[in-house]
């Protein structure tokens, strides 16, 4: 897989008067886990948007590899994206479900399709249709509906959320195998511990704004 | 892409919910085709009128009738055309909701996938047209299938003596048939299409509920107020030219002014789109 560097600079999002963003800057490469840690309502979510393109910044850019969101691009291109609580068609199965989203690009089939709901702990023959999933369910389709293409870039938001333990720790495996892969993952979760686990850098947002920059395991240097 | 996400936006959104176009397209076929055929049997039976002879085309007709142009005055309440707002609204009620739920729910993994807004919001115009073509054929068979039920000749003869009567005066010259028919065909789907444009336009701006408000209301305006301008008048069978021959709606207005009208959505409603922030609903 190529290299490529994610950078976001000086990004500025209001939304009805509301600062989402403000003055937003980071940069993040292929092969590593950037964690984006903050509260409910921090901007974590509307920076994963941002990056994305399904938000417009009032100011700022969002480039890969110097192609820039907006202008070279409408999407960011060779992404998976998971952001905030999956959406599905309720009247399809996980499979239909995650083969609609396949056959936009065509770049998997149905075989490894099939194969990413096993690595999800789902069961690809599984009849019943979307809206009878658990939430737990619903979050692991979501999860594999952003890997299953290997895309370089992966946003992922708040994946942990209705988890069991094992989930989680399945999780956490996969994001360290796509890590392996070579792709470039930002990791959003409001639980510290969590990111510190998987992440090789953690930016700390808070109000829309970037308030610290951590590497896991970097004692910080006494006051 | 255009094509691969619109053969999904008719799969989804309009053949799996196909039995809701059945149920409201057969439902006022009914019940609007039992009203006029028992108003056309109360005719009947006065002496000076005589026999009507109710046909399939006088029944499609009636749907699209509208009401007569209306002069403001004390002495003449607005008289709301119930009927025919009713089979304007069901069409935009059909397409209230499933755009804006798609755009918050999967539409944005399509979105990203797909690389470009246009394609999305194409798509989606594209199935307004279908959809909105959906659901007259339903209302159209609705009104077949009570022919069928009730014996009445499933003859495209519009009967001039009923609508005559209907109207209320005589219409100095023989119905045209044909134009009449082309008429019925044309323009009540371009009405259609352009509501409900118009209504996923607004809807993506203000919300679907707006937007169905909207419609309503420009439909209301059209019935109170005959202009050119306004396009509902050219879907009133009562305000076409040939009843009223001096000042009715023409029906080659009618098509530019609505094709136009739907296009210029089309092209707004696209950099709108390109522009917009794509959230869940808050």
């Amino acid at each position: 897989m190529r290299e490529i560097e994610l950078r976001v600079t000086g990004a500025n999002k209001k939304i009805r008067g509301n600062v989402i963003l403000e003055d937003v800057s980071l940069t993040m490469h292929s092969g590593k886990i950037c964690g984006l840690q903050g509260s409910n309502g921090s901007g974590k979510t509307m920076l994963m948007r941002a990056i994305c393109g399904l938000i417009r910044l009032d100011s700022g850019s969002v480039s890969v590899s110097g192609k820039v969101l907006g202008k070279d691009m409408a999407f960011l291109e060779n992404t998976g994206i998971l952001i905030e609580s999956p959406a599905f068609l309720n009247g399809y199965t996980g499979l239909q479900n995650l083969m609609y989203l396949a056959d936009i690009q065509k770049r998997v089939g149905r075989e490894e399709v099939r194969q990413t709901l096993t690595r999800v702990g789902l069961d690809p023959d599984d009849k019943r249709k979307f809206r009878k999933y658990s939430l737990g369910m619903k979050q692991r389709l979501g999860i594999a509906a952003a890997i299953m293409e290997k895309n370089e870039i992966l946003l992922i938001d708040e994946p942990f959320n209705a988890l069991d333990v094992d989930g989680i720790e399945l999780v956490k495996n996969i994001l360290r195998e796509e890590r392996e892969r070579g792709a470039l993952i930002v990791l959003s979760c409001h639980e510290r511990q969590l990111l510190e686990s998987l992440s090789d850098e953690i930016y700390v947002i808070q109000s829309g704004r970037i308030t610290d920059h951590l590497i896991p395991g970097e004692a910080k240097e006494p006051e | 892409m255009f094509f691969k996400l619109w053969k999904h936006d008719l799969d989804y959104g309009l053949l799996r919910k196909m039995i809701f176009y059945v149920l409201l397209g057969f439902g006022q076929a009914f019940l609007f085709c039992r009203g006029f055929s028992s108003w056309a049997a109360a005719m009947s039976s006065i002496p000076d009128v005589g026999e009507l002879t109710e046909t399939f085309g006088n029944h499609l007709l009636y749907l699209f009738q509208g009401i007569d142009e209306y002069i403001p005055s004390p002495d003449e309440p607005f008289d709301f055309p119930s009927m025919w707002l009713l089979v304007f609204l069901c069409g935009n009620l059909l397409t209230l909701t499933y755009p804006l739920r798609d755009l918050e729910g999967i539409g944005q993994q399509i979105l990203v996938r797909s690389g470009r807004r246009e394609y999305w919001w194409l798509a989606k115009c594209g199935w307004e047209i279908v959809s909105s073509f959906g659901y007259l054929l339903m209302l159209a068979l609705g009104v077949l299938s009570y022919c069928l039920v009730f014996r009445i000749p499933i003859k495209a003869e519009i009967s001039q003596r009923l609508m005559e009567v209907m109207i209320g005066w005589g219409l100095d010259r023989s119905l045209p048939q044909a134009e009449v028919w082309l008429w019925l065909l044309v323009i009540p789907l371009l009405l259609l299409i352009f509501l409900n444009l118009l209504q996923l336009l607004v809807g993506l701006v203000f919300g679907p509920i707006w937007g169905f408000a909207v419609n309503g209301a420009l439909l209301l305006l059209s019935a109170y107020w005959m202009k050119p301008f306004l396009p509902g008048n050219y879907a009133m069978f009562r305000r076409s030219i040939w009843v009223l021959i001096d000042r009715g709606m023409v029906m080659g207005n009618g098509v530019a002014l609505l094709i136009g009208e739907s296009l210029c959505v089309i092209v707004v409603g696209g950099v709108i789109f390109h522009r917009r922030d794509i959230l869940k609903k808050e």
